[in-house]
């Protein structure tokens, strides 16, 4: 499932680079989306990200985030042109601008800046485990109930995904009993209990949002249910005590951190002077 | 290494939990006093409900720190006062596995789980790595090292979380029905670890394994808050008329068809009669984990010529943690999809291949963890919700409820699921798919956190509705008793 929610762990060069210059890459990354640029050379930044995560993650892989965020997108090309009406009309009808040239810009906008961060963050994550990113931060001066926070927020998300799976399988079996069964279905003629027909359930897109309400409903009950467990996990493995932390386990340094690290201020460069050139 | 003198001295525990909106404050714990020695392992047996969690969470200085409610009397561990201790500053002192091994991991990778207490503790990082190292070839999991503790199975898990204390080695251990789930091999290799080390040590269990006899120092009986030490020697007949009356054993004599013993005969009173027609049938069954685009990225396969399940049986299926026999569970309610072969099921007479959806409709599936199908405020809500699908009256809703309370013992109807027992919310889950009536229930490790004859009882309700069963266990003990065929799965295969 983590590899599902992240892309698969394998061992590319980008899973192999340090996860110090990775933050640093993201950082500047992610900068670059939040900058006031024509939305042409954003598309450009995102079609090389896209183009690194299909390198490192396989072409297939960049689908997932996306996929996973096409909710919130509709949305975003939905709403977004309505509070953009001003300038050339591009749609209109009777004379009502539904979309205008600054809304549709500012609605590739949004969409470019969403994907991006998205995609980057799963580039990120897909490439580096929670050891290595908490171990970095650390690297970085962050204290360790920090970086430990940080860790497992981040590690929260396939942890809710997968119990998001597994909710949905729970919810698959108890509702598949509702659902219209032919009278072959249980041997020797038996029917369910109560011998109840449930109505006809909306198809399509209607019907997969109305299912994901109570598997959404269920994941936020045992996620917050979970809360006092895992404060209680972490204070029997000793978090918060008050003496200095032993390391497992460091990343490495010397050559191949120099290595990485020019690497990543090669590229933080030339993306600075990107910006600058074509402003 | 030598035994350390000081032990377990628990005085006159009282304790109850904090009033919440519709249940009322109940005393859990009423004078509750017990003695370890050190070097001493103590089983304490409890019926589900009776506070078993509770107890090792204020031992282990959780509660009442996270849950609230009233704590009172005294309990030293050595010269160390527990009550009121701050958990973090006692993880060399006190080490706890919690019932539900999936609440307690923190981390992405086993090794890393084991050091995090190790960290915390300030350890060096050569000692660190040669006590993660040793933990992990102590249960067998060196192969899992740089894997996330999320893909291993949940007996597995708790192997880990029983490293992490290995690696920690405090001098108390405290095992919240650790040994559910636990492979023979694996329980016993534990328990003689725990005394070679000299740990004191309290098991706390719902059910009596034989792997007791030979290891346990003390025996304790907890009921109605109160905690007495057994005098009845282990092994003998006074013994075991104790444990068989509390519902921590099944009887000695192995049930057959033709013999069935007198408590496992109202579950298999129906083999005389049960129809033998094949309700359910796999072939050349496939599964591997990467195939079928799960989580785990370990090579593992299942592969399963031929199964056969004949109408109103009850099948058990046993091996080793890690084995697939959860993998079967879900393959044969349709929430895993083969990568090769067959699985036929009865329709119209006639046995048809099903897909998973048809899967789906015909199998109810009790997970090993309930929580994962119990999501409402209270245990009529949760038990109405199927009926409300299928448009039941009101009335009808309110008399089936009723009806499952009742077979299933389950508390009042409005109780809230999440804070009753790990076992009263297995029985939950199960009192949820008698409702839903499937011609077939697979139940997965459902004696986790139930005495042998709740177990019993709920095997006998779903086989009494004309049902047939399967069931996971690592108990061949109980397999043997309860069932008509047992199945052994190791390494994926049928032995």
């Amino acid at each position: 499932m983590i590899t599902q929610v992240y892309g698969k762990k394998g061992p590319s060069a980008f899973h192999r680079y340090d996860p110090r210059a990775k933050i640093v890459l993201l950082l500047a990354f992610l900068s670059l989306f939040f900058l006031p640029i024509p939305v042409g050379r954003l598309g450009a930044y995102l079609a090389v990200v896209l183009l690194v995560t299909g390198v490192f993650l396989g072409i297939l892989n960049i689908l997932r985030p996306i996929r996973l965020i096409l909710p919130i997108l509709i949305l975003v090309v939905l709403l977004t042109p309505p509070f953009h009406r001003y300038g050339p009309v591009l749609v209109s009808i009777r004379g009502f601008s539904l979309l205008s040239v600054p809304g549709l810009m500012e609605t590739l906008r949004l969409i470019v800046r969403f994907t991006g961060i998205t995609v980057l963050f799963y580039l990120f994550l897909g490439t580096t485990d929670q050891e290595n990113l908490i171990l970095a931060f650390r690297w970085f001066g962050l204290p360790f109930t920090f970086s430990l926070i940080l860790g497992i927020a981040l590690e929260y998300i396939p942890t809710i995904l997968i119990l998001y799976s597994q909710v949905q399988d729970a919810h698959r079996l108890r509702r598949a009993d509702a659902e219209p069964v032919s009278e072959q279905a249980h041997p020797a003629g038996r029917t369910p209990a109560g011998g109840g027909r449930s109505r006809g359930e909306a198809k399509g897109l209607f019907r997969r949002l109305a299912g994901a309400i109570p598997v959404l409903t269920s994941v936020i009950v045992l996620s917050v249910r979970r809360i006092p467990t895992l404060a209680m996990a972490l204070e029997t493995r000793g978090v918060g005590r008050k003496n200095r932390r032993g390391s497992y386990r460091s990343l490495k340094s010397g050559r191949s951190l120099l290595i990485d690290g020019m690497i990543a201020l090669a590229v933080v460069a030339a993306l600075s002077g990107s910006v600058v050139l074509f402003h | 290494m030598t035994p350390i003198e000081p032990d377990l001295s628990i005085q006159n525990l009282s304790f109850s939990y904090p009033e919440y909106p519709s249940v009322a404050s109940r005393q859990l714990f009423n004078g509750l006093s017990l003695q370890l020695p050190a070097g001493n392992i103590a089983v304490l047996l409890a019926r589900p409900d009776q506070g078993k969690t509770t107890l090792c969470r204020v031992l282990a200085g959780l509660i009442p720190r996270f849950t609230g409610g009233e704590v009172e009397g005294e309990v030293r561990l050595g010269a160390v006062r527990l009550l009121g201790q701050d958990p973090f500053r006692l993880i060399d002192q006190v080490g706890l596995v919690f019932q539900h091994p999936g609440e307690q991991l923190l981390t992405s990778r086993c090794d890393a789980e084991i050091a995090f207490a190790l960290e915390s503790l300030g350890l060096g990082r050569s000692e660190i790595q040669q006590r993660v190292t040793g933990a992990l070839q102590a249960m067998n999991l060196d192969r899992y090292r740089f894997q996330s503790p999320k893909v291993l199975s949940g007996g597995e898990k708790k192997k880990l979380l029983i490293a992490c204390l290995l690696a920690v080695d405090p001098r108390l251990w405290l095992l919240d029905e650790t040994l559910e789930e636990l492979d023979r091999g694996t329980k016993t290799q534990l328990l003689e670890l725990l005394k070679d080390r000299g740990r004191s040590t309290l098991i706390l269990s719902a059910k009596w394994h034989d792997i007791f006899k030979d290891t346990a120092n003390l025996i304790y009986l907890m009921e109605g808050g109160q905690v007495r030490p057994v005098r009845e020697k282990p092994g003998s007949v006074d013994f075991h008329k104790l444990l068989l009356k509390r519902g921590f054993v099944l009887p000695e004599e192995q049930s057959t068809p033709e013999h069935p013993s007198s408590l496992t005969r109202a579950v298999t009173s129906k083999v005389a009669t049960a129809q033998t027609d094949t309700l359910l049938e796999a072939r050349d069954l496939f599964f591997s984990y990467e195939e079928g685009g799960a989580e785990a990225a370990s090579p593992f396969t299942l592969r399963i010529d031929r199964l056969r399940l004949p109408t109103g049986k009850i099948l058990a299926v046993v091996g080793d943690n890690g084995s697939g026999k959860s993998t079967l569970g879900r393959l044969l309610c349709g929430l895993l999809t083969p990568g090769g072969g067959e699985i036929r099921i009865r329709r119209g007479g006639v046995l048809q291949p099903a897909a998973a959806q048809d899967l789906n409709r015909f199998t109810g599936y009790l997970f090993q963890d309930p929580d994962l199908q119990i999501f409402l405020p209270t245990v009529f809500e949760e038990l109405a919700l199927g009926m409300r699908r299928r448009h039941l009256s009101r009335e009808e809703i309110s008399r089936r409820v009723q009806k499952t309370l009742s077979l299933f013992g389950l508390p009042a109807g409005e109780a809230p699921p999440s804070l009753m027992s790990y076992g009263a919310r297995k029985k939950l889950q199960a009192g949820v798919y008698y409702l839903l009536d499937r011609p077939l229930m697979i139940i997965d490790e459902g004696d986790s956190g139930l005495s042998v004859d709740d177990f019993a009882r709920m095997i006998g309700i779903f086989r009494k509705e004309d049902g047939t069963v399967i069931f996971i266990t690592h108990d061949f003990r109980l397999a043997r008793a309860l069932a008509d065929e047992v199945l052994e799965l190791k390494a994926g295969r049928l032995v």
